[in-house]
């Protein structure tokens, strides 16, 4: 370890004053140490980005800590693309990209499990990434087996792989989302707060009938549309030779025919005028009533995205947080509750969510979230309380540049919302000039003064082996009567 | 991963699964990444998409980034690519992987050390030697609830100040139960390491146990074993549990169920804690960025007064209930939950190492047969997995999927195929052998990536009572596996009459397709019980 410099305390993170904001600070410098640092760039991670002739993006960042290299290939395209009747196939597609390719048509795994990489491929509405990571003198190797499925899936596509790899992403779907508790609730995020039409209205695993439609020919004319070097960015983090890497991809990627960038999906940021009708799903797979409550906000990294991260913190991380307090701690109405933001390139819903405690009827525990919401997005957070959360906040971006894998990802997003990889510092800036009054202002904005969704995933009523059921209040109308498990006179 | 199977269920922290999940997107092979979103693990909020600029917009956004003056020319030039075949790798990079610092404390305490990090991250790991094996009969879960309440108010600190104050040192703070022992975990930063510590160590030396906060806890722990009573892989775990370690040692989740957590009062809480939390047996993991002359002061600062032995004894082994199929039944599941499961020895066990080899061959890869078989073949699973859990005193060897329900009897008739085929028809080859040695030999440095799974792996080793080199003889040994050992090892574990099978799924549309394996039959509940 590097030792540090007392001078090293006076960074211009420090702004805040207090000692922990003044320890991050020694650590952006700690990372700073990687690489020459500037007095207007305090994090310099060296990242190198640049465009080969065909339009494939190159990001690299060298970091020779381990004897390893993280590569990721991200299409600028994911379920948002989707045409109507084609729900999951940006997903089911990437299952393809495993199957072979034209020069090594066999499992893509197969040569890679004996290096001891990690690789994987996930997809989400607006993006699809692939990534392995090797050895790094096994670096040619990624970047032959990625170039080979951009370039040549189809002639070692059949129709036994689709049929089979419908079969793995449907078993998936009943996997993520239908056997596991409360796991629909998703599919009705995406349902409810999209208006029709908007392309964040269905989910990235789709529907089973979708999946079920879909043809050989949708395949290939995926693939034409949105797999080439133009939009594509190829992003490599670890131990590698930069000029040797350069000429590298110049030899596997610089002879594909370039393709077009995809146009983005756009909508109007949705907005609900007046309060949404409540979702109501009725779950064999539940002990306990669980409510949500989500609201519109920000895309990512745009105005108001951290402050409602930050806000989230406020509200349920820690004993003494807004709603954790009132709901767990003191009224112990709610098992649980939290809140969070799920984070988008189109917006972003937030989402407050609030298991009941056993005994506690669904509309006890309504009434108890609703005045909780209210009061704790009434007045701004204190300097403290917001401290706290930034804290901890501050903590994760390091932990994020641990892994090169997740390192990688994360240059790649930035590239794609934020424009540039080079983004580190910005990004941990949005957080650290953060005010308790900027906070607030987009509360209000986003949350307090606008109307949400409400969802419930109720149990059936109890089984008759179950024990009686506590007293509940008479359901609202057009609601059913909820039956939460008692504990037997507790 | 060894401790994985213990992460899968409850822990004593509220975890925000539905937001990592959501986050994450849809990953192609979720098994391997079973018990990943736990809360100590960073929050990763990958949520990328397409660019927010316009299209027309994105190659000039694209250029602009690309513009800084770069040489048009790389230095290198290469001849077209050539897809006959794969590349051949360069020469094997140097690298030394850290080594473990050890010294022993005044109060029988071990430490083990790794400095690294360019990063300001600190991680620390205490595990204590007593754990759930020790939950008295009928109370499952008390070591559990002892940990969970050590936090609720010590050193002269209320709950929601302890929690107050960690979050201003921007530590994650944790403790968990393990069958074996017991883990407290740090993730911090270096220049708050000091005060954790202090913190630490007033909620192992002075919890005031308020009466108050343990009604509260415990209703907690209960309603989350209620929830839990709705997923069908917890119930099909405290079923296997309970079929294949009979009543005794390892039969029960460190959760507890509903039942057993409201036996337990807050008396017992008391007396386990004086018996539990001694420091003799016990090691401090800690990994990231301090040396060891500091670590040194501050761990002999605040621990150096803490003494004496563990008092707890372990549950006595029992024997396996008998072989056959224990179903739990969830009415209306698409999917079925399939564990087929047997006993094998405890951790440290000398086929250990060779058996490691055989299972990556046979169920512990993507690429193994039973997952090729059974999802890139058959299409009836999003993923199928073997694993060996190992404890001290004992263990187990799974086969486990979740599986489209009208193929579940397929499904087990497919594994039981597999079994056979490694057992007498398809033997294990040399090249399975060298593909399995070679990835968890070339896969080793990743394990050293990052200071909070470093610290978790070194903290699993400490629970099975491991030396703080093992890592680097694991290493060694796996390379030395022959494949004839690799296959006499396994080969006992490969009996398909020895197994447990047990199933979570809707009884209704399997029970036929079960009977027909012709086994015995049991049906248990959700709390891993038999069925009244």
């Amino acid at each position: 370890m590097r030792r540090l410099r007392p001078q090293a305390l006076r960074s211009p993170l420090t702004g805040r004053g207090k000692s922990l904001v003044r320890a991050l600070g020694v650590a952006a410098l700690t990372l700073a140490l990687m690489a020459p640092a500037t007095a207007k760039s305090p994090i310099n991670l060296d990242v190198e980005t640049y465009t080969l002739p065909n339009g494939l993006t190159v990001i690299l960042n060298h970091d020779s800590r381990l004897p390893q290299v993280a590569v990721e290939v991200r299409y600028l395209v994911g379920s948002a693309h989707e045409r109507k009747g084609r729900s999951g196939f940006a997903h089911l597609f990437e299952h393809l990209m495993f199957q072979g390719s034209k020069n090594h048509d066999k499992e893509y795994f197969e040569p890679f499990e004996p290096i001891g990489a990690k690789v994987n491929g996930t997809t989400n509405t607006d993006r699809t990434n692939y990534y392995e990571q090797v050895p790094s003198n096994y670096l040619e190797l990624c970047l032959w087996m990625e170039s080979d499925r951009m370039a040549n899936l189809l002639p070692a596509l059949t129709q036994a792989k689709l049929d089979n790899q419908r079969d793995v992403v449907k078993n998936e779907r009943r996997q993520r989302y239908e056997n596991t508790p409360y796991g629909l609730v998703w599919k009705f995020m995406h349902n409810h707060m999209y208006p029709e039409g908007h392309p964040y209205q269905h989910t990235t695993i789709g529907s089973h009938a979708d999946l079920t439609a879909a043809t050989l020919d949708d395949v290939k004319n995926f693939f034409s549309q949105y797999y080439a070097p133009k939009n594509a960015v190829l992003t490599i983090v670890g131990d590698f030779d930069r000029d040797k890497a350069k000429a590298l991809i110049v030899q596997y990627f610089g002879s594909l025919a370039p393709g077009k960038r995809a146009p983005v999906p756009t909508a109007a940021m949705p907005k609900f005028s007046e309060a949404p009708q409540m979702v109501i799903d009725v779950d064999k797979k539940v002990k306990l009533p669980r409510i949500h409550f989500m609201w519109h906000t920000p895309a990512l990294y745009k105005a108001g995205d951290a402050e409602m991260d930050l806000l989230a913190g406020v509200l349920s991380e820690g004993k003494t947080s807004r709603l954790y307090k009132p709901l767990v701690y003191e009224q112990k109405v709610a098992k649980d509750v939290q809140a969070f933001q799920v984070s988008r390139g189109m917006s972003s819903v937030f989402v407050v969510q609030a298991t009941a405690a056993p005994g506690k009827s669904v509309d006890e525990l309504h009434a108890a979230m609703l005045s909780a919401v209210k009061e704790a997005l009434k007045t701004p957070p204190s300097a403290d309380e917001l401290d706290r959360v930034m804290n901890g906040y501050k903590k994760n971006f390091f932990q994020r540049f641990e892994s090169n894998l997740s390192r990688a990802t994360l240059l790649s997003t930035y590239y794609a919302l934020a424009g540039t990889p080079d983004y580190f510092a910005r990004d941990l800036q949005r957080y650290t000039d953060l005010t308790p009054s900027k906070v607030h202002e987009h509360t209000k904005r986003w949350l307090a003064d606008t109307p949400h969704l409400r969802i419930d995933i109720l149990p059936e009523p109890a089984l008759p082996s179950a024990p009686a059921p506590a007293p509940t209040p008479a359901p609202a109308p057009g609601q059913p009567a909820p039956t939460t498990p008692s504990l037997g006179g507790n | 991963m060894q401790r994985a199977i213990t992460l899968l269920g409850r822990s004593a922290l509220a975890l925000s699964v539905s937001a990592a999940l959501i986050a994450s997107g849809c990953d192609k092979e979720a098994a391997t990444r079973a018990g990943y979103y736990s809360d100590r693990l960073p929050k990763q909020p990958d949520a990328p998409a397409t660019p927010n600029v316009a299209p027309a917009d994105i190659a000039a956004a694209t250029t602009a980034v690309a513009a800084p003056a770069k040489p048009a020319k790389p230095a290198i030039v290469l001849p077209p690519a050539d897809y006959t075949k794969l590349p051949t790798p360069g020469p094997v990079p140097e690298w030394t992987a850290p080594s473990v610092k050890t010294w022993e404390m005044g109060n029988g305490l071990k430490v083990w050390h790794v400095e690294q990090g360019a990063t300001p991250l600190v991680s620390m790991a205490l595990v204590l030697s007593t754990g759930a094996a020790t939950d008295p009969d009928g109370k499952s879960g008390l070591t559990g609830l002892m940990l969970d309440m050590l936090d609720e108010g010590a050193g002269g600190k209320s709950a929601t100040e302890i929690g107050e104050a960690f979050q201003r040192l921007a530590v994650d703070y944790g403790a968990s139960p393990g069958t074996d022992g017991s883990t407290f975990y740090i993730d911090g930063i270096a220049d708050t390491f000091d005060q954790a510590l202090s913190l630490l160590t007033d909620i192992l030396l002075k919890p005031s146990f308020p009466a108050a906060e343990f009604e509260r806890r415990k209703a907690q722990a209960i309603a989350s074993a209620i929830a839990d009573e709705a997923d069908p892989s917890t119930a099909a775990m405290l079923t296997l549990r309970s079929a294949l370690f009979g009543g005794g040692y390892a039969a029960f989740s460190a959760g507890g169920t509903r039942d057993s957590l409201s036996a337990i009062t807050l008396d017992d809480v008391k007396k386990h804690y004086d018996e539990a939390i001694k420091p003799e047996h016990g090691v401090v993991i800690v990994v990231g960025a301090i040396n060891s002359d500091k670590l040194r002061d501050l761990l002999d600062k605040h621990l150096a007064g803490w003494s004496g032995f563990p008092g707890a004894r372990d549950a006595m082994p029992a024997q396996p209930k008998p072989a056959g199929i224990y179903l739990v039944d969830f009415p209306g599941a698409s999917q079925s939950v399939v564990h087929v499961a047997r006993r094998v020895p405890a951790a440290g066990d000398q086929d250990e190492i060779p058996a490691t080899i055989f299972n990556r061959a046979l169920g512990g890869a993507f690429t193994s047969r039973i997952n090729m078989n059974l999802r890139e073949d058959k299409g009836y699973t999003y993923g199928a997995r073997s694993r060996f859990v190992r404890y001290r005193r004992g263990g187990f060897y799974h086969h486990y999927s979740k599986v489209k329900s009208d193929t579940t009897g397929a499904s087990i008739a497919e594994i039981q195929k597999e079994l056979e085929a490694i057992r007498a028809t398809k033997p294990l080859t040399v090249k399975e052998r060298d593909d399995a040695v070679n990835g968890l030999v070339l896969g080793y440095p990743q394990r050293f990536e990052q200071s909070s799974k470093l610290a978790s792996q070194l903290a699993s080793m400490a629970l099975d009572r491991r030396p703080a080199d093992h890592l680097s003889k694991w290493l060694a040994a796996i390379k030395t596996v022959t494949r004839d050992q690799a296959e006499s090892a396994g080969i006992n574990y490969v009996s398909f009459d020895d197994y447990h099978i047990v199933v979570a799924g809707d009884a209704n549309s399997i029970r036929t397709q079960l009977r027909a394996l012709g086994k015995d039959f049991y049906e248990y509940n959700a709390q891993g019980m038999p069925k009244q």
